[in-house]
């Protein structure tokens, strides 16, 4: 005889057979495997693929500037050659090109790359309006040959390289005179092993940047001795060290603990009631809310496990963040979340 | 294979990230270095520019007194300094044994969070400190006693000392004991700012205990 429960519990066996059958046909195998495997390096593949294209897209996208650039420089030198048109052009460039260095002037202090490119893109773009203009009046007497362009182009391409690099002059000029009027911020750069030396500004950038790859490599192998966090928090063993600053603390560490006065006071009664509200206040703030970042595979009740070793304490945490958290069951990667007392 | 096809990405992708640092000390200073018990510690700001202090030092009220608003000066001749000059005496004095950075704060403040390359030597210590107390933590910071019996304070260390910050009287305290034997002036230098002033400018600190969750 079968029984209404045994009866059931066959029927979900089959069922629970049958699925994990339909499972198998449908996402197992070693062959399965290699194809997801295969299926993954094709998508590493693509992003290789996309991310060259995208290189030669800048790079051609550079190159279209740079063939602007000549048309410029085309256009100006037919100024020079015919005098009626071009003599409106030839007065307004370097109105304008003085403009722009005079505009750029306080972001080249803090990045002069990026305004040097700056420059260049507003000077392209008045470039083009020259161009336009010169090129309709030329269009009605063509008299110039090739030969004679080509020499124009030869001229007018030193003369924009010669303006590049006076735009580049005064950036560095701008940053040493800024720097000199810090003279402190100077010594520091002066001191520092991994700071900026160099006298040439040019070269601050890249050097800083170098240091900082070279400084990650370093994070990335002390990582094992040093734990440093995301909000700059690095936890260090105290006087674990040989060098003499260690030697110093631990000495003094030790005489103080040998008096056990570390943190008693036998002065005044104002004395110690200021050391015993020091304390409270040490108190409060081991008490006072956290900051954690939410990670993969979190949820509330696993971060209240953490926290307050119980799971059900979830509700404190809910609570306590009422702008983040809408519902207790969605939390997302990233998140800070407030971690109350 | 997988492997060898990821590992490049990745180590680009960390390089990319490395290569940009948003937040600097300074125009041309993105960092610095220091050393704290023994290890090279990188004294950054906190990159994420979102980031906001929480309730660790954004509270603006506490009962006063104790917790008072300072004075600028602690006395006439003890130089002021802010976190710049700090990190230029980390670069300058306490790379080359020249100088002690000094967490003023009781212990259990300085094992809480403080400020890289600094050593803690509370201020009832100092402040209540007699004479041969002062004496052995004089001769530490680098005093000499004389055969005379004098006091030499030529090759003494240039100290640099905070606390909590401009409503914290710790380092007052703690002054007040190093100028009652006679610690030379020139040689002292408060940080008013204080740790307060270092965690908002999103700075490096240092953990000596870990707050237990």
């Amino acid at each position: 005889m079968l029984d209404k429960d045994q009866y059931n519990q066959e029927e979900y066996n089959d069922y629970y057979q049958q699925e994990i059958r339909g499972a198998e046909t449908s996402g197992g195998g070693d062959e399965d495997d290699s194809s997801k495997g295969k299926g993954g390096i094709l998508i590493l593949l693509g992003l290789i693929v996309l991310g060259v294209a995208g290189y030669f897209g800048y790079k051609t996208l550079n190159s279209a500037d740079e063939n602007v650039v000549t048309d410029d420089t085309l256009v100006v030198q037919k100024e020079t050659t015919k005098e009626e048109p071009v003599k409106p052009t030839e007065t307004i460039e370097p109105k304008k090109s003085e403009q722009t260095v005079k505009e750029e002037e306080p972001v080249k202090v803090v990045k002069p790359e990026q305004t040097v490119q700056a420059v260049e893109e507003k000077e392209d773009s008045k470039v083009k309006s020259v161009t336009n203009s010169v090129q309709t009046a030329i269009g009605d007497e063509q008299k110039m040959s090739p030969e004679e362009i080509a020499k124009v182009v030869q001229m007018v391409m030193s003369q924009m390289n010669n303006k590049i690099e006076k735009v580049e002059n005064i950036t560095h000029e701008n940053d040493k005179s800024s720097v000199k009027d810090n003279s402190l911020v100077s010594s520091l750069s002066g001191t520092d092993v991994d700071s900026v030396k160099s006298e040439e500004e040019d070269n601050k950038l890249e050097e800083s940047l170098n240091n900082i790859e070279e400084t990650t490599k370093d994070t990335n192998i002390k990582k094992d001795s040093t734990d440093v966090d995301t909000y700059n928090k690095v936890k260090v063993e105290e006087n674990s060290g040989d060098d003499e600053l260690s030697k110093l603390s631990s000495q003094i560490s030790s005489l103080i603990s040998d008096k056990k006065t570390s943190d008693q006071t036998n002065g005044s009664k104002e004395e110690i009631s200021y050391t015993k509200s020091l304390k409270k206040e040490v108190v409060t703030r081991k008490n006072e809310m956290r900051i954690i970042v939410v990670r993969k595979g979190d949820t509330l009740g696993r971060i209240a496990k953490r926290a307050y070793g119980n799971v059900m304490e979830y509700k404190k945490i809910y609570r306590a963040n009422p702008d983040i958290l809408n519902r207790p069951d969605r939390i997302y990667i990233g998140q800070k979340l407030r971690i109350p007392k | 294979m997988k492997k060898l096809l990821i590992l490049p990405l990745f180590a680009s992708l960390i390089w990319g990230e490395s290569s940009h640092v948003t937040v600097k000390l300074t125009d041309s200073l993105p960092y610095a270095y220091t050393t704290d018990s023994g290890k090279k510690i990188k004294i950054e700001r906190i990159q994420d520019t979102s980031n906001q202090l929480t309730d660790d030092y954004v509270k603006t009220s506490r009962p006063c007194p104790p917790f008072c608003i300072q004075p600028t000066k602690i006395h006439p001749d003890v130089k002021n300094i802010a976190e710049l000059e700090l990190v230029q005496f980390m670069q300058e004095k306490v790379a080359h044994n020249k100088g002690v950075i000094i967490d003023a704060r009781l212990k259990s403040w300085f094992e809480l969070e403080t400020i890289p390359s600094a050593i803690n030597i509370p201020f009832p210590v100092m402040q209540n400190a007699d004479k041969k107390k002062a004496e052995l933590i004089f001769k530490i910071l680098g005093m000499k006693v004389e055969k005379d019996g004098t006091w030499n304070f030529e090759n003494a260390k240039e100290l640099a000392v905070f606390c909590n910050g401009v409503w914290c009287e710790q380092s007052a305290h703690f002054m007040s004991g190093m100028l009652k034997y006679n610690y030379p002036t020139s040689k002292l230098n408060y940080y008013r700012s204080g740790f307060q002033g270092w965690k908002l400018l999103g700075l490096t600190t240092i953990i000596h205990k870990e707050i237990k969750r």
